[in-house]
């Protein structure tokens, strides 16, 4: 049964006089037709490749952008918002591979320098045609001290942008930076001299490249786009208009997307799967997500597990496919290793620890603990899905071969404090891996000390990680970490637990859509059949 | 009358006075604020420059009396998550929770009252004793949970009414039902009460001994009396939901300032929990005020001015 009479009817389309005037003019055109802005550009027009978009399409999520400045969001849902609007020079694959966008192609020129090749006829919302300067004033901005945006420091490594002519940029680097394409398909929005040079506020407007063209926002309410009227460099989008909503109980938007109020939802509560995959029209889309659920030792505060043979114990000792039936109801995958699918260094030869108490009872008393000791587990409640729970499974598990482990339940924000100042026995943490090598490698690395190294130490690891950011040549950079990898692997400083899954669901009719393994939307072809 | 309006309002600024540190305290108490504001893979330096700009490196009482400085300025300051001036983004919010307030208060007065009453002309019949069992069952329905039923009913079920949002009047439906569930039971059974108590006094044995009609002794003698402490009731429930419900709010994913200051303690957006707080605080003294003002008109027994 569909419900009628609200606007906000997933079929609600309603011609205006603007729709039917650009029909009007898609059928008439024949050859060339002068667009909105005048004879600044000329967009051929073949309406038969071409259809006009159609239809509002909707996306509930768990919770609002947090800004509309793109800058200084910083969320998963804010991102998928801010992509539909502004462009990065480049993208990633849904499998995280890094890919053209609005630089169609880059080359590292020696050690400090890369040049990239930027994409012609690209304009943004306001009319302003993207070219080299654009990306100057931008990473300009970006890397700004008095703008709160908290990767600033992604950037820092980035000396300056040279312009080089309308469509080259050379970017000097200060040393060799072998992440600059990481960086730029994540951060660094591209944005139009109106907001770089502080004409508009881009906290209240938003002006980018992207498919869509902002059109409102009402902070914990909605978020509306419309299709730029400019086809997008990658294609033209299918849909007219898109209304993003934020709905932060569970069985609300599930309901939304039952009775067809909502055409995509996430996230999806794992127990919320069965009700829905019993639904005639609606789909279910699990992947695997990119960032890593882990149980983090601390061998700065625990001394025991200084030895390698006291944390490869504890591998033997937490049953992990116990926990992910159990525990997560099986939405979550078993990790090998540090270094998951994805993720550059990843090892599928490497064979997760098997579940042998004995054996982790031989390794305690091998390394001088046989009769165990005590250590307190950490996790925090509600930030990760099940987390207090996992704890407390895996703190059983641990007791049962010697090492007697009480669960400490946090607040975040104490929880963090411990984290950074290294402070916590051991700790159940997840790994955000955005950036792919260079956020997993960090903490192993007893130089740079990233928020989960807890004192582990190896020479051959902090080298392949220091030379590893320095070799321009991914190949051999993947080479390194998988070779970091197989140390850390073998070497356990934490106890390798499992992917979790994401989930999408969506109404059957939305199609050509993919979800990306970072879990961020990206609208790509999505239309509503 | 005069002097107690101004008394009052010189209340209301030691009030928001006392609020403001309270809150102040209890965000700074549960932990940094920088860590729920930036996320884990930020580098160190990256947070502590993101925490000189909003301010976060002075000691609490600096922070707090440069707030206070502001504040006297009328400037609550800005969002830390939203980036937007923290008054700014409750005022928005405001209109959507007081329509859910007022229509909730209204719904409860039009039922809560008459049924009330009736109840009372009629204790210890059958319809008294259901009614009563009823609205006890009502008082006892935690609103998360009767809100997701009322979702699984009337949008999952029979599809008449939208699950959640705010566009048009008829979202109005189901959070005003989940809301006003609660407060007609208690306004019904405060009423019944207070009737009931009313009805066994002197004078309404005497409006009856000079022939007044029943209808009538129940409309002029025992419902003014009922009225006083049903007055005081109403104004405490209109201040608590003009001060927005939290949970049906974020139940019904509604527009309003309850799932905003929600929001705004999860993630420890202090100005916007210090404005939302401030607003919702002056608003429930005022509706306190107003209360007392109508207290005159109900029993003209009562004086303000010339107390000791």
């Amino acid at each position: 049964m569909k419900r009628q009479g609200h606007d906000r009817d997933a079929n609600g389309y309603r011609y205006t006089r603007r729709d039917l005037l650009q029909r009007t003019a898609a059928l008439a055109a024949t050859g060339v037709v002068l667009d909105r802005w005048g004879a600044r550009a000329l967009v051929l027009a073949a309406p038969g490749d071409r259809p006009q978009p159609v239809g509002n399409l909707l996306i509930v999520q768990g919770v609002d952008a947090e800004s509309l400045d793109p800058h200084v969001t910083t969320s998963g849902a804010s991102k998928g918002m801010m992509w539909a609007i502004y462009d990065k020079l480049m993208e990633r694959s849904p499998e995280m591979k890094i890919i053209p966008w609005l630089a169609t192609s880059w080359r590292v020129l020696n050690d400090t320098t890369w040049e990239l090749k930027l994409r012609d006829n690209v304009f943004f919302h306001n009319g302003e045609k993207f070219g080299a300067e654009h990306v100057r004033d931008t990473i300009a901005r970006f890397k700004h001290p008095g703008l709160r945006n908290v990767y600033a420091g992604q950037l820092r490594p980035v000396r300056d942008v040279e312009v080089v002519n309308p469509l080259t940029v050379r970017v000097h680097t200060e040393g060799p930076f072998a992440l600059l394409a990481e960086v730029l398909s994540i951060y660094c929005e591209i944005l139009p001299k109106a907001i770089t040079g502080g004409e508009v506020d881009p906290t209240r407007r938003a002006i980018g490249t992207g498919p869509y063209r902002f059109v409102e926002w009402n902070p914990g309410s909605r978020m509306v786009l419309d299709f730029a009227e400019r086809p997008h460099f990658s294609g033209q989008p299918k849909v007219r208009r898109l209304v993003w909503r934020p709905v932060p109980e569970a069985a609300t938007r599930l309901v939304e997307l039952k009775t067809g109020a909502a055409h995509l939802i996430t996230p999806v509560d794992p127990i919320q799967i069965p009700e829905l995959e019993a639904t005639k029209n609606v789909d279910v889309i699990a992947f695997r997500q990119l960032s890593s659920q882990i149980v983090v030792l601390n061998s700065l505060k625990v001394r025991q597990f200084q030895d390698a043979r006291v944390r490869q114990a504890l591998n033997h000792a937490t049953d992990v496919d116990t926990l992910i039936r159990t525990v997560m109801r099986g939405a979550a995958y078993r990790l090998n290793s540090a270094f998951g699918p994805g993720i550059p260094g990843h090892d599928e030869g490497l064979r997760p620890y098997a579940y042998e108490p004995d054996r982790a009872r031989q390794l305690l008393s091998e390394a001088g603990f046989r009769d165990g000791f005590d250590v307190t587990l950490f996790s925090p409640e509600g930030r990760y899905l099940n987390d207090r729970l996992a704890s407390e499974a895996i703190a059983a598990m641990w007791t049962r071969v010697g090492v007697r482990t009480r669960v400490q339940v946090m607040d975040w924000s104490p929880f963090v404090q411990g984290v950074l100042g290294k402070t916590h026995d051991a700790f159940f943490f997840q790994q955000v891996g955005v950036l792919l090598d260079a956020t997993v490698s960090i903490n192993f690395d007893s130089d740079r000390k990233g928020a989960a190294w807890q004192g582990y130490h190896n020479e051959e690891a902090n080298r392949l990680i220091q030379d590893a950011i320095k070799t321009l040549d991914a190949t051999r950079r993947n080479d390194m970490y998988k070779r970091l990898n197989q140390i850390v692997y073998r070497e356990s400083p934490w106890v390798f637990l499992w992917n979790q899954q994401g989930v999408y669901a969506k109404q059957k009719r939305v199609k050509g859509w993919t979800p990306h393994v970072d879990g961020i939307i990206r609208l790509g072809d999505i239309n509503l059949g | 009358m005069g002097r107690f309006l101004v008394q009052r309002l010189v209340h209301l600024v030691w009030v928001l006075l006392a609020v403001s540190i309270f809150v102040f305290l209890l965000i700074h108490l549960s932990g940094d604020p920088i860590h729920l504001l930036t996320p884990l893979d930020a580098k160190p330096e990256d947070v502590e420059r993101v925490r000189r700009l909003y301010g976060l490196d002075q000691p609490i009482p600096v922070q707090y009396l440069r707030f206070l400085r502001n504040a006297l300025r009328g400037d609550l300051g800005e969002s830390f998550r939203y980036q937007r001036p923290a008054f700014e983004l409750v005022m928005q919010r405001l209109p959507a929770t007081a329509l859910l307030a007022l229509v909730t208060l209204g719904l409860t007065i039009v039922v809560g009252i008459p049924v009330g009453l009736w109840l009372g002309a009629r204790a210890g019949h059958a319809a008294d004793w259901v009614i009563s069992l009823v609205t006890f069952v009502f008082i006892s329905l935690p609103s998360f949970w009767l809100g997701v039923l009322l979702i699984l009913l009337f949008a999952d079920r029979l599809r008449v009414l939208p699950a959640s949002g705010f566009e048009s009047p008829v979202y109005l439906v189901l959070p005003c039902l989940t809301l006003s569930v609660y407060t007609t039971g208690l306004i019904t059974r405060l009423v019944r009460a207070d009737v009931l108590e009313v009805l066994r006094q002197d004078f309404i044995r005497t409006a009856r001994a000079k022939g007044v009609g029943e209808r009538m002794v129940l409309a002029r003698h025992a419902l003014r009396n009922a009225l006083i402490s049903t007055v005081t009731v109403l104004g405490l429930q209109l201040g608590n939901l003009l001060g927005g419900s939290v949970v049906v709010e974020s139940v019904f994913a509604w527009p309003g300032v309850g799932w905003l200051m929600l929001q705004g303690i999860q993630t420890r957006d202090l100005p916007l929990v210090r404005a939302v707080v401030l607003v919702v605080g002056s608003v429930f003294v005022l509706i306190n005020l107003v209360v007392d003002v109508l207290y005159l008109y109900l029993d003209p027994r009562i004086r303000y001015d010339h107390t000791r």
